[in-house]
């Protein structure tokens, strides 16, 4: 009967609970309480089967929480949605969080495993990516029109065999001081907590400088907000209005979900907060990558968001990560970086190639020479603000810059890494694969004082920063008349 | 430049879904590792491995690419280059099975003409998850007319044979048939065996 359309798929039945009546648990329905259980989980019209099993599972598990996290890896829920056997349904069951679990006393093998945890949270576990050492001495010399270099320089960077652990910064107690001096409360909440911070009038004069320096990790919550307020020129009603929209979007189905389900578990999972499936962090991102991709209907959902939000989230409440996501975009350039196209990433690639063929001929030359497109290395540390290209604590220095100084800090910092590894590149045994490895590898500064002090020599540079928005709008009017195809390496 | 120490260089493109496995199965033939915890490939990675076949040097140039849809403008740009293309999917995943055929025709629209294929069903040692049968997989590579082959990156089961024989294939097209021309050794090959050839490749080099 061809007439007849096929019926819909049925709901597969074990993983549809009705989250209207979550559990009769007590324990469990005072966590209903909380702010992402207040929006009911229904299905919606037209919104696909897979998709809601995603978007209900993160809910109910928002619930009654995972046993083991941050500890365990957990069991998969979502994937492989068709059959379901009983053997997974009953690892599944128990996986489920237990509400005793909470009050009970770690045990040897937890305290031992919190107590291997870096200072940010990340477990010592192996890379996989090539690590090369990104050496301090090149940086040392600012900005300017330079030749090559020794053609017998060697082709290749040294390569390390691990990443370093991250320590404090020798003055860190002092700087907490300083910064506590710089800021003053803004807003309190109803429990008298500080809901929002401000820069003391009188201090502003300081905050670039000391921002470059690096914030104190225990002032970078408040401080990134700060910066952010200040770039966005928005404040507190802002944020509780974005706190709002953020939970509404929960409740809706977002197209994007099954693909957001997918990277979860691949976004910092070396991390205590992300390791374990469906963990209270994987929940997290889960949830502020899906409102966020219901907020612009052009961008949506684009990997690359994932790594940004996680890095957010070890700083802030969902909700706040979800506003700050929204700075990024309106604020700081990322929906023309996010958009399809992607004609920020290729704005950025054509100022780092300009700034490149002006103060390394050579290097530009080499590229050129070895047919390597920018796009080829560059576009992952567009796309993730560097997060995936260096240490934890080297990412977090960038993004204080970035939070202060805007879109042209990741121009600065993409052209630092090919300055840094000039005599490299114009090597006479360099080649396509030499140089591309290079590029493509993950990058441990041997100081990131250093690197950080040499962006912001460039950046404050004024012949420079107008330069860089004199090829910004050259790129503009080079994609409007159509003549942009040609004008990248 | 010091002499290369290969015979030849083979370009070789792994594409399909987002969460397939294409990194892994990469980590696995390059450096004989897996991870569990696996970051997404945002735009494109390249890796190296040198091998030995019939007695010659061959180099493989393996790009990796982002599998969300997003990223095409940036990755299609890759197709043209690629001598052999890996089309993978997730034998767990439906989806990521009957997105295929699009991919198929991405290869079609930017490919280079005459590229060797193979279909990859990967993951294949999650048996209790398995949503894609082998005989539909070898079906649809049948109607596709391309090698297919199964694998896990996570157990290395099926891995080395897949980028083996897809090496061999492109050997086969490009290297035996036209052993007189400019390649690297300069020299002729013994074993030159000439296979359904589309008009002995318009790409006079391998090394372009």
């Amino acid at each position: 009967m061809p007439s007849v359309p096929p019926p819909p798929p049925p709901l597969p039945e074990p993983q549809t609970p009705d989250f209207q009546t979550p559990s009769s648990s007590p324990s469990r329905q005072n966590k209903a309480l909380s702010d992402t259980t207040t929006t009911s989980i229904s299905r919606s019209e037209g919104e696909d089967v897979d998709s809601f099993l995603i978007r209900s599972t993160y809910a109910q598990l928002e619930h009654t929480g995972v046993k083991g996290d941050g500890y365990e890896e957990g069991v998969e829920r979502t994937r492989a949605r068709a059959r379901v056997s009983s053997a997974s349904a009953l690892r599944m069951e128990a996986a489920t969080g237990d509400p005793s679990d909470k009050y009970r006393e770690l045990d040897e093998k937890e305290v031992d495993l919190l107590a291997s945890l870096d200072r940010y949270g990340f477990f010592n576990t192996p890379s996989h990516d090539r690590l090369i050492l990104l050496p301090a001495a090149p940086l040392q010399k600012h900005l300017s029109v330079v030749a090559a270099g020794s053609p017998s320089a060697p082709s290749q960077a040294q390569s390390l065999s691990q990443l370093p652990t991250p320590g404090s910064p020798p003055k860190e107690t002092e700087r907490i001081a300083k910064w506590g001096r710089m800021f003053e409360v803004r807003s309190r909440d109803k429990g008298g907590n500080v809901a929002t911070w401000g820069v003391k009038q009188a201090k502003e004069h300081k905050l670039r400088r000391r921002a470059y320096k690096g914030i104190p990790d225990r002032w970078r919550s408040a401080a990134w907000q700060v910066l952010m307020d200040q770039f966005a020129n928005s404040g507190h009603d802002e944020l509780t209005r974005l706190g709002n929209e953020y939970r509404e979007e929960l409740g809706k189905p977002s197209t994007y979900d099954i693909q957001i389900d997918l990277d979860v578990p691949r976004t910092i999972s070396g991390h205590i907060m992300f390791r374990t499936r469906y963990g209270v962090g994987q929940r997290s991102l889960f949830h502020v990558l899906h409102s966020f991709s219901l907020r612009c209907e052009t961008c949506g959902y684009v990997q690359g968001m994932g790594p940004i939000a996680a890095t957010l989230l070890c700083y802030m409440e969902p909700e706040r990560v979800y506003a700050a996501l929204v700075r990024l975009h309106d604020a700081y350039s990322m929906h023309s970086i996010f958009s399809p196209g992607f004609p920020g990433l290729l704005e950025a690639i054509y100022v780092q190639e300009r700034l490149m063929e002006m103060y390394m001929p050579d290097v530009y030359n080499a590229f050129k020479k070895h047919a390597i497109s920018t796009t080829s290395y560059a576009t992952k540390w567009y796309i993730t603000l560097f997060a995936n290209s260096v240490p934890f604590q080297t990412q977090l220095r960038l993004w204080d810059a970035y939070l202060l100084d805007g879109q042209d800090v990741f121009v600065a910092v993409a052209l630092a890494v090919v300055w840094v590894y000039r005599d490299h590149i114009t090597a006479t045994s360099a080649n396509f694969e030499t140089v591309l490895s290079m590029l493509s590898s993950f990058f441990i500064p041997e100081s990131d004082n250093d690197l950080l002090a040499w962006i912001e020599h460039m950046l404050g540079d004024k012949k420079i920063r107008a330069q860089i928005t004199d090829w910004r709008k050259q790129w503009r009017e080079l994609v409007a008349s159509g003549r942009d195809r040609d004008a990248l390496l | 430049m010091p002499p290369p120490h290969y015979d030849f260089l083979i370009k070789l493109l792994l594409i399909g879904d987002s969460g397939v496995g294409k990194s892994c199965l990469l980590l696995r033939f390059c450096d004989d590792a897996w991870t569990p915890s696996f970051i997404t490939t945002i735009g494109i990675d390249f890796k190296i491995r040198t091998i030995e076949l019939d007695g010659k040097r061959i180099k493989l140039q393996i790009w990796d690419t982002a599998g969300q849809e997003r990223f095409r403008t940036i990755t299609t740009a890759y197709y043209r280059g690629a001598m052999g293309i890996l089309l993978v999917y997730d034998v767990t995943d439906e989806r990521s099975f009957k997105n295929i055929r699009t991919w198929h025709a991405n290869i079609e629209q930017h490919a280079s003409e005459g590229v060797n294929k193979i279909l990859i069903g990967n993951k294949s040692d999650w048996t209790d998850k398995r949503a894609v049968t082998e005989e539909e997989g070898r079906e649809l590579a049948n109607e596709l007319g391309v090698k297919f082959m199964e694998t896990s990156a996570k157990v290395n089961e099926g891995v080395e044979e897949a980028f083996f024989t897809l090496a061999r294939d492109i050997k086969t097209r490009l290297i035996d048939s036209q052993a007189d021309s400019a390649l690297p050794s300069g020299a002729g090959n013994a074993d030159s065996v000439k296979v359904n050839q589309p008009a002995a490749a318009s790409s006079g080099s391998c090394c372009s």
